[in-house]
């Protein structure tokens, strides 16, 4: 009975936050076959795992944690090819289009500053991840979160609001 | 912090990314794989002593003319329109402890709880008088006023700090909970009925965790088996009371009493701090142990209290804490033994038994209670 209750509790938050994870995925991927593919992974290892100990207010993070982890080995392993508008010859490639010109004109400007503080900003701009998350995610003190976060947005300050 | 606010609007996503119902349908899938595994392992481990328990969870539903959601739906309604509550609501509980711990035997201490503006983020009192707590949506302080020591804690969820109290720091949050449970069915189980003027919604959860070793059953709430009651006011839709009991050995243990619920206007400043307290910043988090088992940190600490070693305590609680809590108590003590470590319930802690022989001579007996942090390091976050 109690298996089955924290069952469902664990079904209702991963089907909550699939959209979160999904975009979360795209916007460093920016693919939606590939970030879908990458968040369904994500869940099958989170299912994999002893899933008893982890406290449900906990269940979100880890899952935004094993997306991360796979993010940035999907980027160690594959460097991003840019498509063109024209390969784009499917159902639904207007969206599809208009999705990737969004995320490139995002990460455009995150480009600019170094990976670390981009990282932060991107999760708590874009991802809406509070930095008791995002400290969480990436294994560091809150502290340090908020100062590279403080950082790089001082820096596209100067760079693009005069 | 600063707001940054042009910069957030550079770079927020003009596109509305989804998961598609393609990849539901696979999570979906997944997740019904998962199950069918689980209750499969259920019924060849737990199945006796599981039906027993389901047979104590059935539960009616009176028809009312109102669906649970409904209900809430209304209630939630009428309090977002609320400015400032006063409650006062009396736990089994112990005056110093945290707010979350609960206990079947111990005795009711009344807590007094104000709350501004109930509808959203809120500022929030909570005292009940050794421990009194505060926060305004992103700092909050909690202090004993008998140490005259405090915490002060930034970006930190009410829950966290508070545990089941948080919920009650509006009851807009208490019905908005039960009213996800109620569409999103985490397994409680509900009952609506009306009475006069009143509506009642009972809610029956069992405990969430792992009990297999019971040491944190009945401790919290959550990791309970416990039945709400809510009184509604049919009228206005405004709370009224509520209870919550605990089912231990088929008995129920009324363990949380709102007694006493006045909307009004608001007041005074309910965030103003005790003066002569000295609040402890907790934004720079510890190190902890690392490279160690929970039981070999558990050790090291132990031991570490004979001469007060601080290059080790320091990593694994703030000094100011251990220095006014434990210092006096422990230091010069002696490590006699130390046993298996256990977990219980919901939480991520790590239980090691030990015995301690204090300096006067006295046997310390407890459960240290270790968690590991993000960064893989051990700390103490009790059990002393």
């Amino acid at each position: 009975m109690f298996k089955k209750i924290r069952h469902k509790t664990i079904s209702r938050i991963i089907e909550d936050n699939l959209d979160y994870l999904v975009r979360f995925a795209y916007y460093r991927l920016g693919n939606h076959v590939e970030a879908e593919d990458l968040v369904y992974d994500a869940v099958l290892k989170f299912l994999e795992r002893d899933t008893d100990n982890i406290k449900p207010e906990s269940i979100r993070l880890y899952l935004f944690r094993i997306v991360h982890n796979l993010c940035q080995d999907y980027s160690r392993s594959n460097k991003r090819e840019f498509m063109s508008i024209e390969d784009y010859d499917v159902e639904g490639a207007d969206d599809e289009a208009l999705d990737l010109e969004d995320a490139d004109r995002i990460n455009a400007c995150l480009d600019s500053l170094p990976s670390r503080e981009a990282d932060i900003i991107r999760m708590n701009v874009i991802d809406g991840l509070s930095f008791v998350e995002i400290s969480g995610i990436l294994s560091i003190p809150q502290s340090t979160a908020k100062s590279r976060y403080k950082s790089g947005m001082e820096k596209l300050r100067k760079l693009f609001i005069k | 912090m600063e707001d940054y606010k042009e910069i957030k609007e550079m770079l927020k996503p003009r596109r509305d990314i989804k998961a598609s119902e393609e990849l539901r349908n696979k999570v979906d899938s997944a997740l019904e794989r998962k199950g069918r595994k689980q209750a499969i392992r259920e019924w060849t481990f737990g199945g006796i002593g599981l039906s027993a328990v389901a047979a104590i969870l059935i539960f009616v539903l009176i028809p009312s003319g109102m669906s649970a959601t409904e209900v809430l739906a209304e209630a939630i309604k009428a309090l977002g329109e609320t400015e400032y509550i006063e409650m006062t609501v009396d736990i089994r509980t112990r005056p110093v402890e945290n707010f979350g711990y609960i206990g079947i035997n111990e005795d009711f201490v009344a807590h007094n709880i104000y709350i501004a503006d109930s509808d959203s983020l809120l500022k929030w009192r909570i005292d009940k008088g050794e421990r009194v707590a505060t926060g305004n949506g992103s700092d909050i302080y909690v202090w004993l006023p008998s140490l005259k020591l405090g915490m002060h804690l930034s970006d930190v969820d009410n829950e966290r700090v508070l545990g089941y109290m948080s919920t009650l720091l509006t009851p807009g949050k208490v019905l908005e909970t039960e009213l996800y449970n109620c569409t999103s069915g985490d397994g409680a189980e509900y009952m609506v009925n009306k009475k006069g003027s009143e509506i009642i919604l009972t809610v029956h959860a069992a405990p969430q965790g792992n009990f297999e070793n019971p040491y944190l059953l009945n401790t919290s709430i959550s990791e309970s088996e416990n039945i709400r009651r809510y009184v509604i006011d049919a009228d206005t839709k405004r709370l009224k009371s509520a209870t919550v009991s605990v089912i231990s050995r088929n008995r129920e243990i009324t363990v949380l009493d709102i007694s006493v619920i006045n909307y009004g206007r608001r007041k005074d400043d309910i965030c103003r701090l005790a003066d002569g307290i000295r609040y402890v910043e907790t934004e720079n988090q510890l190190v902890g142990l690392t490279g160690l088992s929970a039981e070999e940190s558990a050790l090291i600490v132990l031991n570490a209290f004979a001469n007060w070693d601080s290059s080790i305590l320091d990593k694994v609680m703030p000094r100011e804490i251990s220095d006014i809590a434990y210092k006096e108590k422990f230091s010069g003590s002696r490590l006699i033994s130390i046993g298996r470590s256990f977990t219980s319930g919901t939480g991520r802690t790590i239980f090691i038994p030990y015995t301690l022989e204090l300096r006067n001579g006295s046997i310390h007996r407890h459960n240290i209670a270790l968690q590991e942090t993000y960064s893989g390091g051990w700390i103490v976050t009790g059990g002393l």
